[in-house]
């Protein structure tokens, strides 16, 4: 079959330059016929297992394409895992359960038993240590993502009625939860970077204390989000 | 697949497609067949002009001859092929390092032209480097109209330079080995079988045209025990000879260049010292075949002295042929000059130990064949089955290799690279495939160069450096002039580790702060070799391309390993 240098090059994943020189120097069972490249498709394949070197006809795509990295897809923004998860005022309990039991209802599209079962992986991670990362905010969540593939990650918000003590590193009682159920380790810990640098944000504090619409926080999320770029 | 089927494009014949060994081999007995022809042409030359010289032989103005002989060669070289003088040889092995085995198609014939006027005139050269370089060049011709590859170009040079080395001796394991062992220096499967089908393509031609005679006439010995004792000393005393020969030649080329004449006259001195040592010693005129016969024969009249005067005489001839520019090979002349020291050895050991017998002046002359052929040529093996060949049969080959290998290791001590090599050697272009050298020519900076570099300007904070870093896969980035593009330096994570947790300093500090701006950089066309250098001295794993002012991408010591590797396991693989 035939293909073009360039073409073939990113099959073998290898320069131009140098799969250019190999044919010159008939090292490797192509040849060039103008700007074409002839070969027969099975020998190829097996000088290339031979010698360690990848071919893959199916993927002529360039190749910084090909190594972009699929989990930042995956993870979208903060502000869609938030909208996605949603934003809720006004949760109300007296203890780290009664809050993470009412909130595991709030997530959205969990049936009831997916719903206990996130329930008894959130009380497992704070029994390990406390989600309670300061100022204010506990950020539970399962340490492994939950079985069920193919959802995207989600963040629900809730600002709590009453601060409930969560052990936190700081001592402050609680008084915002960001509940995350990811579908990888990768995309948590995106998404909890991109929470974390929000928090940083002194604004931002004020606003989750000042019981902000739906509307507020999101527009804040979106303007803290657009100064780090898009991921 | 039809439109590009060519009678010129053999690569393309469905016999060839999938595999080219059968391509090499029936390309491969062509080309030894043409190589056949060359060698054979020359030596009839040889002849011819040797007899139309003979009535002049004894005149008394007859020591121009070679003079004259030397400088028409010159001529005819320079003047109207246009090549550089040389002695072939290394101009193939030249050829097969760095040229991929391209040979233009006037050293098809020049070689042998200007050597038929510088030996048939009387000279002191061989005839077989300059039918190897015409061999060479029909092999590289005829691959070249058949559009064929490097690879395949290279073994039908071979092919070429074997035939002619085969017919010329009429020796064709000679011919196959010493093809590999000098010319390509690689023993591999693609290699060997079309060089040795070329190889007896290319005496075969010989025995058909001038009959199955051989160079040199075929002789039984009976060797005893004291002869393979003798042949340590024999060893010695010709890696002493070749040291000798080497160097003389060296020094009078040297000298030659220092008088500043124009190469022709050089040549027409050279030439003419030739014809007056001929006068007195007429045996060191020419390739010498005929003194070598002699001595095999055991008819060589003269005695210890005589014989070992005419050793260095030879030397010395050789030395003014060749080093002063006379169109040449050395192998005929280091055969000349081996029998004559192996001569010499034997009766220096007859006049020592009169009452042991030695297997007889013939055979020392043959050792001492092999010893020079070891030595000068640093090809043991060729020296080994040459002599083999010549004397059909094996009951010389403990002595042979003894002599061969230990005169070619002594030798080494003195001279590390064969005469050959020497100026290859010097030069950095002796590269033989699947050595470090090798692979690292072939690579070129563009080949390794990776351009996923996230570029910065000096004006960004700290703080703008670490969004850049923590969306980069890299810890380097190049810092360009937003201006003109201009790359001005480097910042490398190691500059900016302490300031990394510090967010104070974060807004405090600049890149063009922190920048390296004293940089080691690469050029696009810098050879990886240097690059590496530059490397090793410095201590770096990776540095910047700059192209013009512009950077281009950077190379490092990982993807240089990843294609080091690739490169290497592409090149040694023959089968």
């Amino acid at each position: 079959m035939k293909l073009e240098l360039e073409a073939l090059a990113r099959c073998l994943q290898l320069p131009r330059d140098t799969l250019e020189r190999w044919i010159r120097q008939g090292r490797i069972p192509v040849r060039k016929t103008d700007r074409l490249c002839d070969f027969q498709k099975d020998v190829l394949d097996a000088w290339a297992r031979k010698h360690h070197i990848r071919f893959n006809l199916a993927e002529p795509q360039a190749a910084g394409q090909a190594d972009a990295d699929p989990e930042k897809e995956d993870a979208g923004s903060l502000l869609s895992a938030l909208v996605r998860g949603g934003f809720h005022l006004g949760l109300d309990g007296q203890s780290v359960e009664e809050v993470l039991k009412k909130a595991v209802v709030l997530v959205p599209a969990l049936s009831g038993s997916e719903q206990d079962m996130l329930f008894e992986k959130l009380m497992e991670r704070e029994r390990l240590t406390s989600t309670g990362i300061g100022k204010g905010v506990a950020i539970p969540h399962p340490r492994n993502p939950l079985p069920g593939n193919g959802r995207e990650a989600m963040i629900t918000a809730c600002l709590l009625d009453s601060p409930v003590d969560f052990n936190s590193i700081d001592k402050k009682p609680v008084t915002v939860l960001f509940l995350m159920v990811c579908p990888s380790v990768k995309s948590h810990l995106f998404l909890l970077s991109r929470i974390s640098f929000c928090l940083r944000d002194e604004a931002f504090i004020t606003l989750l204390n000042s019981r902000p619409t739906a509307d507020q926080f999101f527009s804040a999320i979106e303007a803290l989000e657009s100064r780090l770029g898009k991921g | 697949m039809k439109r590009f089927f060519s009678w010129r494009i053999p690569g393309t014949w469905t016999l060839f497609r999938a595999d080219d060994r059968l391509l090499l081999i029936v390309s491969g007995m062509v080309v030894g067949v043409a190589g056949g022809f060359a060698a054979y042409l020359l030596n009839q030359s040889l002849i011819f002009l040797f007899d139309v010289l003979k009535p002049y032989r004894t005149c008394a103005w007859s020591f121009v001859i070679p003079g004259a002989g030397a400088a028409l060669s010159v001529i005819f070289l320079t003047r109207v092929v246009r090549e550089k003088g040389g002695h072939g040889v290394p101009e193939v092995i030249y050829s097969v390092s760095r040229l991929g085995g391209r040979l233009s198609a006037r050293a098809m014939f020049s070689r042998l032209v200007a050597s038929s006027l510088t030996i048939g005139s009387g000279g002191s050269a061989g005839p077989e480097s300059p039918v190897v370089i015409s061999g060479a060049a029909i092999g590289s011709n005829i691959a070249r109209f058949f559009s064929m590859n490097e690879r395949q170009r290279v073994t039908l040079l071979g092919c070429g330079a074997a035939g002619a080395i085969s017919s010329i001796f009429n020796a064709p394991i000679a011919g196959f080995v010493f093809v590999l062992e000098v010319v390509l220096g690689e023993w591999s499967k693609a290699h060997i079988v079309p060089v040795a089908v070329a190889s007896v393509a290319g005496a075969q031609i010989n025995r058909l045209l001038s009959g199955n005679q051989i160079a040199f006439s075929h002789h039984r010995f009976q060797v005893s025990w004291q002869d393979t004792v003798a042949c340590l000393g024999l060893a010695l005393f010709a890696a002493l000879i070749s040291v000798l020969m080497t160097r003389g030649i060296r020094n009078m080329h040297q000298i030659a260049g220092k008088t500043g004449l124009p190469a022709w006259v050089k040549a027409a001195l050279g030439g003419c010292a030739v014809g007056l040592i001929g006068i007195v010693v007429p045996d060191a005129l020419g390739e010498g075949y005929h003194a070598i016969r002699e001595m095999i024969e055991g008819a060589y009249a003269h005695g210890l002295g005589l014989v070992f005067a005419a050793c260095l005489v030879k030397v010395l001839a050789t030395s003014f042929t060749l080093g002063w520019g006379g169109s040449g090979g050395i192998f005929a002349p280091s055969l000349v000059v081996g029998s004559f020291a192996g001569l010499a050895y034997h009766r220096a050991l007859v006049s020592v130990f009169p009452t042991l017998t030695w297997v007889g002046e013939g055979g020392y002359a043959l050792l001492g064949m092999a010893g020079l052929v070891g030595g000068i040529l640093q090809a043991p093996l060729t020296g080994i089955f040459l002599i083999v060949e010549i004397t059909g049969g094996y009951e010389f080959i403990l002595p042979l290799i003894i002599v061969s290998s230990i005169s070619a290791t002594v030798c080494y001590y003195f001279e590390p690279a064969s005469f050959y090599m020497k100026e290859l050697i010097e030069k950095g272009q002796l590269l033989r495939p699947g050595t470090d050298g090798r692979v690292l020519s072939d690579l070129s900076v563009l080949e390794l160069i990776e351009k996923d570099c996230a570029v910065v300007r000096p004006e960004m904070t700290l703080r703008d450096l670490t969004g850049v870093i923590s969306q980069s896969r890299r810890n380097h980035f190049p810092v360009e002039d937003p201006e003109n593009g201009r790359f001005l330096g480097m910042v490398t994570f190691d500059h900016i580790r302490p300031y990394l947790f510090e967010e104070i300093m974060y807004d405090a500090v600049f890149v063009e702060q922190i920048m390296d701006t004293d940089v080691a950089v690469v050029r696009p066309g810098d050879s990886v070799a240097d690059v590496l250098a530059i490397m090793d001295r410095n201590g770096l794993y990776s540095m910047p391309v700059v192209d013009g002012e512009k950077f281009a991408g950077m190379v490092s010591k990982a993807t240089l390993f990843d294609h080091y590797r690739k490169e290497l396991m592409v090149q040694t693989d023959h089968d």
